[in-house]
């Protein structure tokens, strides 16, 4: 039983042109199994990019992709309509990391994603490119797990309110989760910049 | 500072969706150089990541033509492995299908078949006639006072059940009870033995008996108990199931347990690398059990919230308890109520400040002004009064948020739902 009375509705569509919203289209799902693929359709790709950003391992993040959905599409009738479906498929998200995570113990590099740079750019611009992307999501990884999903979901494309509603956090909460978060990163990647600049010295 | 930081906060929240949307954000007012070039990098990242499926309609083709689709194990030894073909071409976890085979049609009986459909078309009128007469929330079997007076509520309130549970009269302890509202939080590495009623600080001994619910707030938290024991992933609306006893079971945040039987031996831990904190009700007998209990290993924090007393129970009729687990948050100026609690009811604040007033029977203002209570403090548990009614209202500028437990006997519960 949830009952939100501060409705988050999702303004954007990435689904191609369909332009229903999540509850009519959660409710043909549930008449019609196959009517789910518009809802695959609409979130498969930041979800998809939120697993990546989580588990930094390409194939891991596909299966974890296909179990997210097959799971939500397994526990659609328990799904409760309350204008919040993309926030209780990031639900569903975060549990599958979670076990996924706790499985591998291990980092995981975004080889292939991360080489996958501009290929206008030179050879030691890319070197550089993929080095600081590194950096950054090395550094992102080690904030602490609120502040790091706030980020992680936020570069997945979600907007300030859709990242709340995903976390059930306020929307206030998670703007100073942001920030912390943001403070965090930069004294982190400012010590490790002087770090190499240290050990360049060296 | 605290308004600057609320003001960066907003800034930066702001800055980030303009992004979002492609406008290049017209002004970054208090945002500094290194914040708006970190944005501007992360964001960068986020969307250069390539997509994980090229070909999004064929990834479903793929899911949907899979099997019955795996729902969560509740022994971590029996989450099943992904069962649908891999992108890769991986397609050895799959389940062979068998040919569908179609059903025999009926030949001739098509009076028997017009009269089957006008009797059904009859049916299905009655049923609706009733459904109608009925409030959809009439569906649901137990809706706590407070969530009915929030239903009624103009807006501006989140809730989110954590937890609901009913405890049947059987499981319940026997005589006299008390339930104790407690947090508690294990360090990272840190085992030990689960022997119910001790971490609430609430007694010296073990209990006797009582049954309760926890739900983990962060970490990992992984229990064995020498009893079965009920999880439910995810909040109130996620898939539940029974864990049997002597079965390892770890919950990540949200995920929540019930004991029915909270006497019960065994092992608790937490498995992560951040400390696992979690906030629980346990229903327990007051009668002592004579047994000592072990202190606490070091860092292990219990933090009794608030507890019962005997006479809060007096008017409670016998039979089966729902105990749930809810987090409201109330922005400022809403309000709930006045309604009239079912049961028992405490609260946690969790941020904010929240107004809790109280409106006697026959008055239609408050007597007196409503009582503060700020982040950190707890409403403790109130024995209903008759004509007594209560409201809520989030009371500061950020939005309140605060941990709610309710107590309520079933048939007290059924009666308030009756049309």
């Amino acid at each position: 039983v949830v009952a939100i009375f501060t409705r988050l509705r999702h303004s954007h569509d990435p689904s191609g042109g369909v332009n229903d919203s999540d509850a009519i289209l959660v409710s043909r799902a549930l008449r019609d199994r196959e009517a789910f693929a518009a809802l695959y359709l609409r979130y498969i790709t930041e979800l998809g990019r939120f697993c990546l950003l989580r588990l930094h391992d390409e194939e891991a993040a596909r299966d974890a992709t296909q179990q997210i959905f097959a799971q939500a599409l397994a526990g659609l009738s328990h799904y409760r309509e309350t204008g919040q479906f993309r926030a209780w498929l990031y639900t569903i998200a975060r549990h599958v990391l979670a076990n996924q995570v706790s499985r591998q113990h291990a980092t995981f590099p975004l080889a292939a994603a991360l080489e996958a740079v501009d290929p206008g750019m030179t050879p030691e611009e890319m070197v550089s490119a993929t080095f600081e992307r590194h950096t950054v999501l090395d550094a992102v990884s080690r904030l602490p797990d609120d502040q790091r999903t706030a980020l992680e979901l936020r570069m997945a494309g979600l907007s300030g309110p859709e990242v709340a509603a995903a976390m059930g956090r306020s929307h206030d909460t998670v703007k100073k989760l942001q920030l912390r978060a943001l403070q965090r990163l930069r004294a982190e990647l400012v010590s490790r910049t002087t770090m190499q600049e240290v050990r360049r010295g060296a | 500072v605290e308004r600057d930081v609320r003001d960066l906060a907003d800034a930066l929240d702001h800055h980030w969706d303009a992004l979002l949307r492609g406008e290049v954000p017209a002004a970054t007012t208090g945002l500094d150089a290194d914040l708006v070039a970190l944005v501007a990098g992360l964001q960068g990242v986020g969307s250069a990541l390539p997509p994980l499926f090229p070909d999004p309609h064929q990834a479903w083709r793929e899911l949907s033509q899979a099997p019955a689709a795996p729902t969560r194990g509740w022994s971590d030894e029996e989450t099943p492995p992904p069962t649908w073909i891999h992108s890769n071409g991986h397609a050895d976890l799959v389940a062979e299908r068998g040919p569908a085979t179609a059903r025999p049609r009926r030949r001739g009986g098509w009076a028997l078949g017009q009269l089957a459909t006008a009797a059904l078309l009859l049916l299905t009128l009655a049923v609706g006639f009733v459904a109608i007469r009925q409030s959809p929330r009439d569906e649901r079997t137990w809706v706590p006072a407070l969530v009915r007076a929030m239903e009624d509520a103009p807006g501006g309130i989140i809730d989110t059940p954590l937890i609901e549970a009913t405890f049947t009269a059987e499981e319940l302890p026997r005589g006299e009870k008390d339930a104790i509202y407690y947090q508690l939080t294990i360090p990272p590495g840190v085992s030990l033995p689960y022997l119910g009623g001790q971490y609430c600080g609430c007694s010296s001994e073990a209990i006797t008996s009582g049954v309760g619910t926890e739900v983990v707030q962060s970490g990992a938290y992984t229990l064995r108990l020498e009893a079965p024991l009920r999880v439910q992933r995810g909040g109130s609306t996620g898939p539940s199931g029974v864990v049997p006893a002597g079965t390892d079971i770890t919950l990540a945040a949200g995920d929540a347990v019930i004991y029915p039987d909270y006497a019960a031996r065994g092992v608790i831990r937490n498995t992560g690398a951040e400390p696992m904190t979690l906030i629980g009700v346990a229903i327990v007998a007051t009668e002592e059990s004579g047994t000592p209990l072990p202190a606490a290993p070091p860092g292990v924090r219990a933090t009794p919230l608030t507890h019962s007393i005997s006479s809060d129970w007096k008017t409670f009729p016998p039979g089966p308890l729902n105990v749930g687990l809810r987090k409201v948050t109330l922005l400022s100026g809403t309000s709930i109520g006045p309604y009239q609690p079912v049961g028992l009811q405490a609260s946690w604040i969790e941020s904010g400040t929240v107004a809790h007033g109280f409106l006697p029977a026959g008055e239609s203002a408050p007597p007196g002004a409503p009582l503060m209570q700020r982040t950190g403090s707890t409403i403790p548990f109130m024995r209903p009064s008759p004509g007594l009614r209560e409201t809520l209202g989030g009371a500061s500028e950020e939005p309140a948020e605060m941990l709610v437990l309710i107590i309520e006997p079933a048939a007290l519960s059924a009666q308030s739902l009756a049309p």
